[in-house]
């Protein structure tokens, strides 16, 4: 503001000695960089009635402007006006530039100002400002030297860490300059660790000296971190960007201003600090405890129970504490194996765990609410809580204590719940696994299968073989049998004329007995011999039977059926009405018409 | 009559057991020792124990089963899922194995939708894998005998009513011996002509012909079951439950 103002005193004095030409002037600041705005302005001296504002090349980007002052003056009587049209450029690229005149008209006359052609030099990373978009103060850029001045520094309280092992990392700003303003640009994202910020106590900064390379400067801490890295290999802290205003004391010749404390200029600064490498080792595999959970740090552990003897449906808890120093955030809760019939809740978790900038340290408590659901003695199997110590450079496993509880029946009044509508359960599977081996030895053939093999096809055969064999065998003897039959057949008459005879000769000899036994035989062997059929198996009905199934007539077989009555009958009783003569001719009768009837 | 009736069965029965009774010694104790060192959580010597038994020709479905189990504890998922194939081929009815089976395939890459097919089809097929092929043919023999001893009852049956049963019975039994014979020969044709492989090698590109430079269709991964359709010498096409299909080198597969 100042230097602006200076300068524009100093361009209309200039100017002012050839009041009446109208002059066009294009001058740009010194020491233009890249990335950072630098100002050109256009200085019309006269009376001026149109500005042509110029079209700035490619590469060059208006961030302010045009920024507008006119002044006037009066020397002896004779006024003059200067006006000033500012811009804000900014390149992007070093290299030459050229502005391009600009043309003014004034009283019908154009006038047009020189090109003008601007140096940029490569900006660096540490200095510059975003240019004033306010437009109400203008601040300069800052110089190369403030960098020594004022710069943030990551600061780890260690470097070299194991996986998981908390670090304490503070972001500090050390300065030896006034700082009047301060805006954070870029916090840390910090990844690969998880990060916990430690919040100040008070608000107030607190400011304490330190020497820096042989430079004494005013530090305080800006933001602190706990960090607890997550992964091992090489991580980075990550820088953090702020832009701070500072004073700057200008060099001034001007002995009022001496006097007054000197003229300073309000220069913003963009800050960085550099990134930091942090290696980070893995834990060692050796020696692992089962059931090693990623606890880093240093820790106690212990257990506790409420109550060891209840009654059934009764609340307990149990709580497993750890405290101590560490990644507590980070903890899960110790493997805890119960008896199935206790009902278990998920466990409540409750911290304690206090951030300073020492790390984090204090406790965490698992409470778990158990229910058993059924009387009996319970053993609570001791839970292990192992973590690793990175001091001492190994896994440590805590044991807790083992609990026995002593669980009553419940109370009458509450009634069991497994008998309460609704408190049955599915059975929930918990895991799959693949079914378990064959331990029944099989039996161990060596030969293929049965399919094909000769046995397969010995036996498929031996059906229509045996088969076949049957057929034959039946129908030879069949020919056989109806051979007999038909000798039967043929001899029937033969042979119950010899029955026939004997019998005649008993009638004779008037032996009525052997006569009727004699008879009966006759034609009972008669009709077997005809019918084929064995004696022994000879009965009336049979007889009568088989007759109507050979179409006899019936009156043949009833008088078949008479005859054979008087004999059955004549045998065991003497007969009275009929003479053996009569029986003997109806005998005789019979076996005539049957052999004429073609049975 | 009788009689002969009597003599035919016997013989019939004394037929079929004469294969049963033939059993070695040697096998069990390798098996039983197999099974002891499995138990024991020592997998590869159970390994060994049950590949001595293969090698010996004591190949059985419950070898296979087992030797699939102690793969799959040795985190083996292809000659797991190979072994339990190879066991479901010799009986295809087991629970177990198809359990198994069924488990160690959700471990690997691959996840391959069989084609949709017609109920009757897979009913029919389920039909004929319900039983192993040594019982279908032993029915179908036991069927095909008593069709035609019913059949020689028929010959000699004295009554018209019981002669008349014997030779409807005669022919419903020959209908369902020759079902059971079809049935059986159904199993044996699709075990013999479907040659099935498991790959065994991590990822492999399925090429559009049987040569290196051809391009690569689609890519399966280890434990994945293929059908050998075709061979060209160190090649073979592949089809895939889901109808896609191409050439694989035939060194990284293994025959179930």
């Amino acid at each position: 503001m100042v230097t602006r103002i200076f300068l524009f005193l100093w361009l209309c004095w200039a100017g002012g000695a050839r009041a009446q030409e109208l002059t066009v002037t294009a001058s740009a600041s010194q020491n233009a960089t890249a990335g950072a705005p630098f100002e050109v302005r256009f200085t019309v001296n006269g009376q001026a009635e149109r500005f042509h504002p110029p079209t700035f090349g490619a590469g060059l980007r208006v961030v302010s402007g045009p920024n507008q002052s006119t002044s006037m003056r009066s020397i002896n009587g004779q006024t003059t006006t200067s006006l000033t049209i500012g811009y804000h450029l900014m390149a992007e690229k070093e290299g030459e530039y050229t502005i391009p005149p600009v043309v003014v008209e004034a009283k019908g006359k154009q006038y047009r100002s020189e090109a003008l052609t601007v140096k940029v030099q490569q900006g660096s990373a540490t200095t510059g400002g975003t240019g004033n978009a306010g437009g109400g103060r203008s601040a300069n850029t800052a110089t190369a030297d403030a960098g020594k001045q004022l710069f943030i520094r990551a600061v780890p309280d260690k470097r070299e860490v194991y996986q998981g092992q908390q670090l304490v990392v503070s972001y500090k700003l050390y300065t030896n300059v006034q700082i009047t303003g301060n805006m954070p640009e870029k916090m840390p994202v910090l990844n690969g660790f998880w990060s916990r910020n430690v919040s100040a106590g008070d608000e107030r900064t607190v400011w304490t000296e330190e020497v820096v390379d042989g430079v004494r400067y005013q530090t305080t801490v800006l933001q602190q971190y706990i960090l607890f890295p997550e992964r091992s290999g090489q991580l980075h802290i990550d820088p953090m960007e702020m832009t701070f205003v500072i004073r700057q004391p200008v060099a001034t010749n001007d002995p009022f201003e001496r006097f007054f404390g000197g003229s300073y200029r309000e220069v913003e600064l963009k800050v960085k600090s550099p990134q930091v490498p942090i290696q980070v080792k893995p834990l060692p595999a050796e020696g692992r405890p089962e059931g090693f959970d990623g606890a880093v740090g240093n820790f106690t552990f212990s257990t506790a129970v409420d109550r060891t003897e209840l009654k059934a449906n009764e609340a307990l808890n149990y709580t497993l504490k750890v405290t101590g120093t560490g990644n507590l955030h980070l903890l899960n809760a110790p493997g805890v194996r119960l008896p199935e019939t206790i009902e278990r809740y998920d466990p409540k978790v409750n911290d304690r765990i206090n951030e300073s900038p020492g790390g984090v340290s204090g406790s965490r408590e698992f409470s778990y609410l158990m229910i058993p659901r059924h009387e009996g003695t319970y053993a609570l199997p001791p839970v292990s809580f192992s973590y690793f110590d990175p001091t001492a450079k190994r896994y440590v496993a805590l044991p807790s204590e083992a609990y026995t509880l002593q669980v009553a029946k419940g109370d009458a009044a509450q009634p069991v719940a497994a008998f309460t509508p609704g408190a049955q359960q599915d059975v929930k599977v918990l895991d799959r696994d693949i079914r378990y081996i064959k331990t029944r030895t099989p039996r161990f053939d060596t030969g293929g299968g049965f399919w094909g093999s000769g046995w397969f096809f010995a036996l498929l055969l031996a059906g229509p073989v045996l088969f076949g064999a049957a057929w034959v065998y039946r129908d030879r003897q069949r020919e056989r049998n109806r051979d007999a039959g038909l000798v039967r057949n043929r001899n029937a008459n033969k042979v119950a004329a010899k029955h026939l005879a004997v019998a005649r000769r008993q009638l004779n000899a008037g032996d009525s007995k052997p006569f009727y036994e004699a008879v009966y035989k006759g034609l009972y062997g008669y009709v077997a011999d005809k019918l084929d059929i064995p004696v022994a198996s000879l009965n009336k009905d049979f007889i009568a039977e088989q007759l109507r199934e050979r179409r006899v007539d019936d009156a043949l077989i009833a008088r078949m059926a008479e005859t054979l009555d008087l004999c059955e009958m004549a045998r065991f009783a003497p007969l009275s009405g009929v003479s053996e003569a009569e029986v003997y001719e109806k005998a005789r009768q019979l076996i005539n018409d049957m052999e004429h009837g073609k049975i | 009559m009788t009689w002969n009736m009597e003599k035919f069965s016997t013989i019939a029965l004394l037929l079929l057991l004469v294969p049963v009774c033939m059993a070695a010694q040697q096998p069990d104790s390798l098996f039983a020792e197999g099974n002891r060192f499995y138990g024991s959580g020592a997998y590869q010597d159970a390994v060994t124990r049950y590949e001595a038994l293969v090698a010996s020709g004591h190949a059985n479905a419950s070898v296979y089963y087992n030797l699939g189990n102690a793969h799959y504890k040795l985190q083996d998922l292809a000659s797991a899922i190979l072994y339990y194939e190879k066991a479901r081929k010799l009986d295809p009815a087991d629970p177990d194995i198809e359990a198994n089976l069924n488990f160690v395939n959700l471990g690997i890459t691959d996840r391959i939708q069989p084609l949709p097919e017609f109920f009757i089809e897979s009913w029919w097929r389920g039909l004929v894998f319900s039983q192993t092929l040594t019982m279908w043919s032993v029915l179908a023999v036991i069927a095909w005998l008593l069709a035609f001893a019913l059949l020689a009852a028929y010959l000699y049956a004295y009554r018209p009513r019981l002669k008349r049963a014997a030779f409807y019975g005669g022919v419903a039994v020959m209908v369902v011996a020759l079902s059971l014979l079809a049935v059986a020969y159904t199993q044996h044709r699709i075990q013999t002509d479907h040659r099935d492989a498991v790959v065994f090698r991590g990822k492999v590109p399925v090429k559009s012909a049987p040569a290196e430079g051809e391009k690569t269709l689609f890519v399966i991964h280890e434990g994945t079951k293929v059908r050998i359709a075709d061979e060209v010498n160190d090649w073979i096409k592949v089809t895939l439950p889901n109808g896609n299909e191409g050439w694989i080198e035939s060194a990284v597969v293994k025959v179930i």
